[in-house]
């Protein structure tokens, strides 16, 4: 029988994250089943499940903001990766870009707002952006023109020690 | 009657066997004898599935949806398919409240629209990669994943079961006896089609586990599956009997599971 | 495919204009078409009034809000309401922190929602 090595663990100390990552078809159905996957691994780490809980709407309003904006072509793929570091996760995910005008629009998205931009959110039915920039600690956006590939990426922390 | 529609019919430049007929501006009783000519000519081309893209459609009268369902009806006729594509949501509301949900296809854009052609009537297949740290914790995250999009893709609820199990057993097995070191992350790709799934895992070996490794191809194949304290062997027996082709790559540096399971029941 | 959400309904006690209806699972952009479909058709087969039970709705994202918005909307153009009674602490902070509580008619339970219709 061959011996087993005991493990080392990931995530002893907060600079060694556990990196996830996923490449998905640029549908919507895929969408529930990938933020379920990313929920379950933060909570199989010891999360609270309130952290958890945030980081699977976050993961759910960039994917759904990447499929229905950033993916063109028919095999487009979205791309999402998360580390996991003892006190936060951070999440990136990538698309194609998509026009030009909806980049423009993340863009705006993402800036700070105040309680009247909040109110205008929910009369555009523009919410998806603003539910990620008010739960999360750092939300930025990366355009590399020349790839074709536009990225957010957020730093959720975790309040509670685990 | 005058109309402000416009109708333009292309073949679309990713998909072939795809046309995607575009209309702009307000679909109403005017607009019926311009979209009759459509459909009879893309009829009488025999063209195999048209998206109408409504993205651009302003407003949607009764009368217009009941041209769209004859239109939909004479391509069906000839073996052909019309789905349609890109309604906003107000648009969406009151044609599903007409019943256009319950006679077509809709999709939420072009894209959707064409993909699904890809998949359904191309049989491309649609990929998925996952890589993640070689801990156990995370084989049941990546099986649920896994289950779900089999059942998602039209895969019974049994053989969904039977594909996660599949995906437990070969992630484990890279888990516990790959190299344990946090940067070498254990890969599973999967290819998913009308009819199969195809998994791929890949781990990177551990030096001290390459006997066990380059055994695997043998014990595999072995019959009945190993007993007693090999609960791994036994592992991937359950892979052989569950799935219908299991191969292994294996080398110095690594080990590649590929593992091939086909559709057996209807959902 | 799996749908991630069931909707139950109820009558309400002497109530003919309104509807209890249970979510169960999970309000997302995959299925919010189903929901809308199935909660209009009650508006239009005269329950002008609809109190939402969401024990069992474990979560919702800005999509689904945003089709709860939607209903709030319908049902006050309609002369009825929609309510809300029994939202866990994870959806109402998705309510909240969007400055949604304010648009929505939230109850602590079922009774009170029902006891609140005019």
């Amino acid at each position: 029988m061959i011996r087993l090595e005991q493990k080392t663990s990931v995530m002893t100390d907060s600079t060694t994250p556990a990196a996830i990552s996923l490449a998905f078809p640029g549908d919507l159905e895929y969408i529930p089943a990938v933020r379920k996957f990313i929920a379950e691994a933060v909570a199989s780490f010891g999360f609270n499940p309130k952290f958890v809980y945030r980081c699977e709407v976050i993961v759910d309003e960039l994917c759904n903001n990447a499929v229905t904006y950033g993916c063109v072509s028919v095999t487009a793929a979205v791309k999402l990766t998360c580390r996991l570091f003892r006190d936060r996760a951070e999440l990136a995910i990538s698309d194609e870009g998509g026009k030009k005008e909806n980049i423009v629009k993340l863009e705006q998205a993402l800036k700070d707002s105040d309680a009247a931009d909040r109110r205008q959110a929910v009369d555009k039915k523009n919410l998806g952006m603003e539910i990620v920039r008010l739960l999360a600690e750092k939300v930025d956006l990366h355009i590399d023109e020349t790839r074709g590939v536009t990225t957010v990426k957020v730093i959720k922390k975790c309040e509670e020690t685990r | 009657m005058n109309s402000s529609l416009q109708i333009e019919v292309n073949p679309s430049d990713s998909v072939s066997g795809a046309t995607i007929m575009r209309l702009m501006g307000a679909l109403d009783s005017g607009s019926i004898g311009a979209l009759e000519k459509s459909f009879e000519r893309l009829t009488a081309e025999n063209n195999p599935y048209v998206i109408v893209d409504m993205n651009a459609v302003s407003s949607c009268s009764s009368s217009a949806l009941g041209q769209l369902m004859g239109g939909r009806t004479m391509l069906s006729e000839h073996g052909g398919t019309l789905v349609l594509a890109g309604m906003g949501f107000d648009l969406k509301t009151k044609l599903n409240l007409l019943g256009a949900h319950k006679i077509f296809t809709i999709y939420s854009d072009l894209r959707a629209a064409l993909a699904a052609y890809h998949w359904h009537h191309e049989h491309k297949p649609e990929h998925i990669e996952c890589s993640f740290p070689p801990q156990i914790r995370l084989t049941p995250p990546v099986r649920h994943f896994l289950g779900r999009i089999a059942k998602l893709k039209g895969f019974s609820d049994r053989d969904a079961f039977r594909i996660e199990t599949i995906v437990d057993e070969v992630c484990n097995n890279a888990v516990e006896h790959g190299s344990n070191s946090a940067d070498h992350a254990v890969d599973v790709a999967v290819s998913i089609g009308l009819q199969k799934i195809e998994i791929t895992v890949t781990n990177i070996n551990n030096p001290r586990n390459i006997e066990y490794f380059k055994s695997l191809s043998h014990n595999i194949f072995k019959s009945p599956p190993p007993s007693g304290s090999d609960l791994r062997g036994r592992g991937l027996s359950l892979v052989k009997m569950l799935a219908d082709n299991v191969a292994f790559d294996f080398s110095d540096d690594g080990t590649t599971v590929h593992v091939t399971k086909k559709k057996r029941e209807e959902p | 495919m799996d749908p991630q959400i069931e909707l139950e309904y109820e009558n309400v006690k002497d109530r003919a204009d309104s509807k209890l209806v249970r979510f169960v699972g999970d309000l997302d952009a995959t299925n919010v078409e189903t929901v809308l479909e199935k909660i209009c058709g009650l508006f239009n087969e005269g329950f002008l009034n609809i109190v939402a039970d969401f024990t069992k709705l474990r979560y919702v994202n800005s999509t689904g809000l945003g089709i709860l918005l939607h209903f709030s909307k319908a049902a006050k153009e309609k002369g009825g309401s929609f309510k809300i009674s029994n939202v866990n602490e994870n959806v109402y902070e998705i309510i909240e922190i969007i400055g949604a509580s304010s648009l929505l008619q939230i109850y602590d339970d079922v009774d009170a929602a029902v006891a609140s219709l005019k």
